[in-house]
């Protein structure tokens, strides 16, 4: 499934990325200086804990943060694949209301809550392409929402149908439908499969994918399922305590991870395929973001941690040991410290 | 529709309970007109006018309970409501068709722009939680717990007198016809607005607090951040995502409100004098007036009967979740 051999241009280049809950010395720090790129047309998977702050992020590179949160520095630069390039943290109201959706469309985490109970399927696939292509005809929109249904497997009857006639895993088809009835660039996806069964998940993944081939799309995943990331996704960042930790393709890091919370997440489920492993877990619980430990955030539960580790925090770099501009990660482990 | 029907059955089945209740109560007060009135004259009456008295007012002894009831439907059916006894000869349906447009034209009228209002500022001050207006809900929660009595007796003694433009009692300027004239409507107009003001004062605010709260629930949804997610306009999001979901309990609630139109303003009509059917229902009590009272009650109970079907129609049409299929 991996598609490395596609150009890497980027699409969205988030820089030095802060969130704060709250304001001055009460503030919570949930993403702290994150640094990630998405590149045109790949998966590029998001993973950590609950309150590692990647829904945070998610909610902050598109500007949704429900109060208190804050976006306290950082820029992201998204680049149309035609025209110059801008920072979206810069837009005006009316600028980013025209952003949203048709440049960045989001599924979020509650497929059964996304969709307004009053309003008809057809009433809210409407509005949004109403409100970003107003020039086109009501019969052309209809034609858009029924073609872009079909595509996610939703007969197109179903149109009249309101969100409770609806299962769960249709109506996070239709949410999907709807995130690319307006054919994207990004598409954020948060936790889309959480509330879906197994088999749904996968059924809805393998339509993703090849929607994704179709429509050529870029996909930031974001779950805490690890073991769904390193199936689907070409390039996968793992998120600590608001920090990116590491950063690899997915194969690598499933094969050769180098930061011992991503060995840890790789060791907390079984693997699908390949030789069996022992599942260990990760000892301890994750940090509380009102008083994070000195240092790198994850020597705490960290089974290699020494002096230095509880010093000094981290930088997210190409490792020494790898020569590979693909990888990046943040630990002090011989080999590991970044290349100067 | 199958709801529909079951609904009108059980609006039927209870109105027929209430006016059979309607037809017992005031049979069941001690004491009788005749008996105040022979009090009235200080016992200057004989045996034959006493008899007469009750014969005509229909409290013959000899006619059982049961063909009293029987007789009480046939009335009914045929729009007789039988004569009042204060307003002697005049039959209870005419005076409830005098009374009647008043009350629903100040009350009504006053209910619905109280509704509209204070909905209206309830989805601002809910979606914009934390600003001035969401500051002032404290002052009109304040106004709306003075009893209404008090209030409406304040206002008559701060705002109305002699020299001033709010008149302090009556529907109409005394010297006046009702008719459709100009000169009439503004009397009436003018007799309307203090009470219709105090009526306004004391409701408002529990509709800006019912939908600000709901509006603040509704904001927290999960559909909320997506229609902002989706780029729709503010106003889009907050008219037709927010609020629109938000009305639904404030809807039945202003149904249900409909139906006290009739009957709650009791206090209204009695500290203004207005010439409403709340006023009529004061006068009927204070003289023991059965036919007035039971007109009254009869009134009172179909508007609340209607209301609460008009409610259920109102949420089957607002929330698709309420409409069974098939």
């Amino acid at each position: 499934m991996q598609t490395s051999t596609r150009v890497k241009a980027p699409v969205l280049e988030i820089k030095n990325f802060n969130v704060d809950y709250g304001l001055g010395d009460e503030a919570v720090q949930a993403v702290r200086d994150v640094t990630l790129t998405l590149h045109r047309g790949e998966v590029l998977g998001l993973a950590g804990e609950s309150g590692s702050g990647k829904s945070t992020l998610a909610y902050g590179v598109t500007r949704l943060l429900p109060p208190p949160g804050v976006i306290s520095g950082g820029s992201v630069v998204y680049h149309p694949p035609t025209g110059d390039s801008y920072d979206v943290m810069g837009l005006t109201n009316a600028e980013l209301r025209a952003f949203r959706w048709a440049e960045t469309s989001i599924v979020f985490q509650g497929a059964m809550n996304s969709l307004n109970p009053v309003h008809k399927v057809s009433t809210q696939m409407l509005d949004v392409i109403r409100a970003h292509e107003p020039q086109l005809s009501q019969e052309a929109r209809v034609a858009r929402a029924k073609e872009m249904l079909k595509l996610v497997g939703i007969s197109a009857d179903r149109m009249d149908a309101y969100p409770h006639q609806l299962s769960g895993g249709m109506r996070q088809r239709v949410m999907i439908g709807m995130a690319l009835v307006l054919e994207p660039q990004v598409v954020i996806m948060d936790e889309p499969t959480t509330a879906l069964d197994v088999v749904m998940q996968r059924q809805i993944l393998a339509q993703l994918v090849e929607l994704r081939e179709r429509l050529g799309f870029s996909v930031l995943f974001i779950t805490h399922d690890l073991s769904l990331l390193v199936e689907f996704s070409d390039r996968i960042a793992i998120m600590y305590g608001g920090r990116i930790v590491e950063e690899a393709r997915s194969a690598d890091l499933y094969k050769d991870s180098l930061h011992p919370y991503s060995e840890g997440l790789l060791k907390s489920f079984p693997a699908l395929r390949g030789p069996r492993r022992d599942l260990s877990g990760i000892p301890g619980s994750p940090p509380d973001l009102r008083g994070m430990p000195s240092g790198c955030a994850f020597h705490p539960r960290c089974p290699h941690a020494f002096d230095r580790c509880s010093t000094e925090i981290p930088v997210l770099g190409v490792p020494e040991a790898r020569n590979d501009p693909d990888r990046s990660v943040a630990c002090w482990l011989p080999g590991r410290v970044p290349v100067a | 529709m199958k709801f529909l029907l079951q609904r009108i059955v059980f609006y039927l089945f209870t109105a027929w309970a209430a006016i059979t209740i309607n037809f017992f109560i005031p049979r069941m007060i001690p004491g009788d007109p005749v008996t105040s009135l022979i009090n009235k004259f200080q016992g200057q009456m004989s045996t034959e006018a006493i008899n007469s008295l009750y014969v005509l007012f229909g409290l013959d002894e000899n006619a059982s309970l049961w063909s009293q009831y029987v007789d009480y439907w046939g009335q009914i059916f045929h729009g007789d409501l039988g004569l009042s006894f204060t307003f002697f000869p005049t039959p209870v349906s005419e005076i409830l068709k005098q009374s009647l447009p008043w009350t629903i034209a100040l009350v009504g009228i006053t209910t619905f722009a109280s509704f509209m209002i204070g909905t209206s500022l309830g989805v601002l001050a809910g979606w914009r939680r934390g600003s001035w207006l969401d500051g002032l809900l404290p002052v009109t929660t304040f106004l709306s717990s003075i009893p209404y009595f008090w209030l409406g007796l304040l206002a008559i003694t701060l705002f109305a007198g002699p020299d001033s433009f709010f008149p302090s009692s009556g529907g109409y300027e005394p010297g006046l016809v009702p008719s459709w004239d100009r000169e009439f409507i503004a009397s009436a107009i003018q007799h309307s607005l203090l009470p219709a003001i105090t009526i306004l004062i004391s409701s408002v605010s529990g509709w800006i607090l019912s939908m600000r709260n709901m509006m603040v629930t509704v904001a927290s949804e999960d559909y909320i951040t997506v229609a902002h997610a989706k780029g729709l306009s503010e106003r889009r999001v907050m008219v037709s995502y927010a609020a629109r979901n938000a009305l639904l309990p404030n809807v039945s609630g202003f149904a249900l409100s409909l139906g006290f139109i009739v009957g709650g303003t009791l206090l209204v009509e009695i500290v203004f004098s207005y010439p409403g059917i709340g006023y009529n229902l004061f006068q009927a009590v204070g003289s023991k007036d059965y036919p007035l009272m039971q007109g009254v009650f009869l009134v009172i109970t179909m508007s609340v009967l209607m209301a609460n079907l008009v409610a259920d129609v109102a949420y089957l049409l607002l929330d698709p979740r309420t409409r069974k299929e098939g």
